[in-house]
C-alpha cells in the first residue's frame, strides 16, 4: 500500500485536489438555484400545507382560465411568424415603440410602472414587450395583405367629412333650420368655388377632432359597426373623388363626405408614412384581423389532430363562422355612433 | 496510460455537473401536438409554458391561498347564504355578461360559488384570524389606542372647550360644537397608520392614560389646537374593534399573508413561478432560494 502511495503520490494528489475541487463545484453551483422536487416521477410545481401539486394538474388549473388566451395567442403567432419573416426595420420600430410605452406607463403609473405594464402584457399571451410589438407587426402586415387582397369584397375607403352641428340640438327640425342653411351654403359655396374638401373641411367643419386634419376620418369597411347605418352606406356608395351631398344625423347634424381613396394604390399614396390599414384593423373593423388570420392559418395548412374541441374554442375565439369564415361578417351599425368616429347620421343627402 | 485514464475519468466526473440550472416543472406529455399550422406545431409544452410565465404565479398563489383558508377557516351557512346572494345580485346585475364569463373561465354556477365566492369570504377573515392569534404583537408595533380628539383653529376656542371638559360641564361632543370645532367627539382607535394625528398628538397618546385629564396640544400647523383625550390604552377591552381597524391596514394584510404562507410552508419548485411570486406577490414569498 506504502509502496502504491509512494508510486502514485502525483496522481493520488490530483484526484483529491479534483474530488475538493468538485465538491466545492456541486456546492457552488447548486447555490442560489432553486431546488426541483417530484413525486412518484412526476415533476412538483409548488407545495402548500404538505400538499404537492404537480405540473400534470397545474396545467389543467392554468387551462381552464387562460387556456384559450395561450393557445390563441401561440395560433396567431405561428401565422404570423410563418407569413412574416422577423426584419431589423421591425426591431427598430419594436424598440421605438416600446420605449414610447414604457415611457407612458412612467407617467401614468410612476414607481408600479413596471408592475402594471408587466401585468397588461401577461394578458395579452406575452412576457416580453418588444417581442409582442414585433408580432403586432407581422400581424398587421398579414392582415394588411389580406385587406389589399379583399378591398373590393370588403369596400374599403378612405373618407373625410365636414360637420355642420345643429343650432339646437335639443329642437331638430326635420330640414335645415335658415341658420344651419346659411352655414351649409358657405361650405357648398367654397367647394363649387374650387377649395378642395381639406382646407374647406379646416376652415368650416364643426368637429374639432377631425377639423385639424383635413377631416379625415380614417380607413373603414363594409364591417365598420361604429357608425351609423346610413353614414356608412352614404360613404361606401362614394367613388374615389366624390362627395356626397349632405347626410342628416339626429345626434350631430348635417355631414358632407368626401371619399380620398376606395383602391389600394390611392389608399397607400395616402398614408405612406404609415400601414394604410392600422387605423381600419385596429378601431373600425375589429374582426378583420382575426379573419385574415385564420383564413391565412387555412393557407398555410391547419391540422388539430382530431382535437374538435380546440378546434371550435380557437374558432370561437377568433369569432369564425364557417358559414362566413373568408370576410363576409355582415355590417351591424350601432344607432349609437362613436362620438370620436362623429358619423352617426340618417342619410338624406340633397 | 493508467494514469490518463484517472486523470480522465475525474474530469469527465465534473462534466455532469456542468449547467446545474434551477428547477423547471415539466408536465409529462409536453411534446403532445395540440395543432399543427403549416410546418410549426403547438405542443401541450409550449402552452402550458405560456400559461405558467402569464398566469402561474397568481394562479399558485390563489391556489395556496384557497388551501390555507380552507384550512383555517370554517365554512359556515352564513358564508354559503352570501355566496349564493352575492351570485344572485351579479346574475341579475350583469345578466348575460355574467353567463358569457362563467363559459369562457369554463365554470358552473356552482363551482363560481364554491370555488371562488366562499373561499373569498374565507380568505378576508384569514387577516382578522392572524391579528386574533397576534394581537398583543401586532398591537404594540401600531401603538393601537382608544382616545378622543378635538381640533380647533384657534386657541381660545380651544382654551374654552378645555374649561368645560374639564369641569364636567359639557360632553366632547358639545365642547366641540359650541366651540367651532366639526370634530365629532367620538371615541376613536387610533394607530401609528392613523393619518390624521401628527407627532405631537401621538406623543400624548403613546404617553397618556385613562385617568389623565384631557390635554391642550399645539398642532402642526399655525393655529391648530387639539384636545385630547385617552380613553383606553388596552387593546384588549376593544379587541374586536381593534382588528376591524388594523384589518384595513395594508401592511397589516400583507404581515398576514407572509404569516400563514410561512405557516402552511409555501415552497416554489418551479423557476417562472418562483420569479413571477417574488414580483408580482412578494408577501407570498416566504421561501428563500438557497434553501
Amino acid at each position: 500500500m506504502g509502496k502504491f502511495l509512494k508510486k502514485n503520490w502525483f496522481v493520488i494528489l490530483v484526484v483529491i485536489l479534483f474530488a475538493g475541487i468538485s465538491v466545492y463545484y456541486i456546492y457552488d453551483t447548486n447555490k442560489g438555484k432553486l431546488k426541483g422536487k417530484s413525486d412518484n416521477g412526476k415533476d412538483v410545481v409548488y407545495e402548500v400545507n404538505g400538499q404537492d401539486t404537480l405540473a400534470d394538474d397545474f396545467y389543467n388549473q392554468l387551462y381552464k382560465s387562460n387556456g384559450t388566451t395561450a393557445v390563441v395567442s401561440l395560433f396567431k403567432q405561428a401565422v404570423a411568424d410563418q407569413s412574416v419573416a422577423t426584419t431589423s426595420a421591425m426591431k427598430d420600430t419594436a424598440k421605438t415603440q416600446a420605449e414610447s410605452i414604457r415611457s407612458s406607463y412612467s407617467t401614468n403609473y410612476g414607481t408600479s410602472a413596471d408592475t402594471q405594464l408587466a401585468t397588461d402584457l401577461k394578458s395579452t399571451g406575452y412576457t416580453d414587450l418588444e417581442e409582442y410589438l414585433i408580432e403586432a407587426q407581422k400581424i398587421s402586415k398579414v392582415t394588411g395583405d389580406y385587406a389589399k387582397a379583399n378591398f373590393d369584397d370588403l369596400q374599403i375607403h378612405q373618407v373625410s367629412y365636414i360637420l355642420i352641428k345643429f343650432t339646437d340640438s335639443s329642437n331638430v327640425t326635420d330640414t335645415p333650420t335658415d341658420d344651419e342653411a346659411a352655414r351649409m351654403k358657405v361650405v357648398d359655396d367654397a367647394l363649387a368655388g374650387g377649395s378642395d374638401f381639406a382646407t374647406v373641411a379646416s376652415s368650416h367643419s364643426e368637429d374639432s377632432s377631425t377639423a385639424t386634419n383635413g377631416g379625415d376620418l380614417g380607413v373603414i369597411d363594409k364591417n365598420t359597426s361604429s357608425l351609423d347605418a346610413n353614414f356608412l352606406s352614404a360613404s361606401l356608395a362614394l367613388k374615389e373623388g366624390e362627395t356626397s351631398g349632405w347626410v342628416k344625423s339626429n345626434s350631430f347634424g348635417y355631414f358632407k363626405i368626401y371619399c380620398t381613396a376606395s383602391t389600394p394604390d390611392t389608399l397607400a399614396a395616402n398614408n405612406t408614412s404609415s400601414d394604410p390599414y392600422v387605423t381600419l384593423v385596429q378601431k373600425y373593423d375589429t374582426t378583420l384581423e382575426n379573419v385574415a388570420i385564420w383564413q391565412k392559418a387555412q393557407s398555410l395548412g391547419i391540422d388539430f389532430h382530431g382535437n374538435d374541441d380546440l378546434e371550435t374554442t380557437i374558432k370561437t375565439s377568433l369569432a369564425i363562422n364557417d358559414n362566413s369564415s373568408s370576410n363576409s361578417s355582415t355590417t351591424t351599425a350601432s344607432p349609437s355612433a362613436s362620438a370620436s368616429a362623429s358619423a352617426s347620421s340618417s342619410a338624406s343627402t340633397n | 496510460m493508467k494514469k490518463i485514464n484517472i486523470l480522465l475519468a475525474s474530469v469527465l466526473a465534473l462534466a455532469p455537473l456542468v449547467g446545474c440550472t434551477d428547477a423547471t416543472a415539466k408536465i409529462s406529455d409536453a411534446k403532445a401536438a395540440l395543432f399543427t399550422i403549416g410546418k410549426t406545431s403547438i405542443t401541450k409544452g409550449s402552452v402550458y409554458s405560456l400559461m405558467t410565465s402569464t398566469a402561474g404565479s397568481t394562479t399558485a398563489v390563489n391556489d395556496a391561498n384557497k388551501t390555507i383558508a380552507a384550512a383555517e377557516v370554517e365554512v359556515t351557512d352564513e358564508m354559503k347564504t352570501t355566496a349564493q346572494s352575492t351570485l344572485n345580485s351579479y346574475k341579475s346585475l350583469y345578466g348575460d355578461t355574467f353567463t358569457s364569463y362563467l363559459e369562457q373561465q369554463n365554470m358552473t354556477e356552482d363551482e363560481y360559488v364554491n370555488d371562488y365566492l366562499i373561499p373569498s369570504q374565507q380568505a378576508e377573515k384569514l387577516t382578522a384570524k392572524y391579528l386574533d392569534e397576534n394581537f398583543d404583537e401586532v398591537c404594540s408595533s401600531y401603538q393601537v389606542v382608544k382616545a378622543t380628539i378635538l381640533s380647533f383653529t384657534s386657541k381660545d376656542d380651544a382654551d374654552a372647550a378645555l374649561a368645560e371638559l374639564k369641569a364636567g360641564t359639557k360632553t366632547a361632543a358639545e365642547a366641540a360644537s359650541g366651540h367651532n370645532s366639526s370634530s365629532t367627539g367620538t371615541s376613536t382607535i387610533y394607530t401609528l397608520e392613523s393619518t390624521d394625528v401628527n407627532s405631537m398628538v401621538r406623543t400624548v397618546l403613546n404617553s397618556a392614560s385613562p385617568s389623565d385629564a384631557w390635554q391642550l396640544v399645539p398642532e402642526d400647523t399655525a393655529n391648530s389646537f387639539a384636545l385630547v383625550k385617552v380613553d383606553d390604552n388596552n387593546p384588549s377591552n376593544f379587541k374586536d374593534e381593534a382588528i376591524t381597524t388594523l384589518s384595513a391596514i395594508s401592511s397589516v394584510s400583507s404581515a398576514a399573508t407572509t404569516y400563514f404562507f410561512k405557516k402552511y410552508n409555501f415552497v416554489i419548485y418551479d423557476k417562472t413561478v418562483y420569479d413571477g411570486v417574488k414580483s408580482d406577490h412578494p408577501d407570498n414569498l416566504v421561501q428563500s432560494i438557497a434553501n
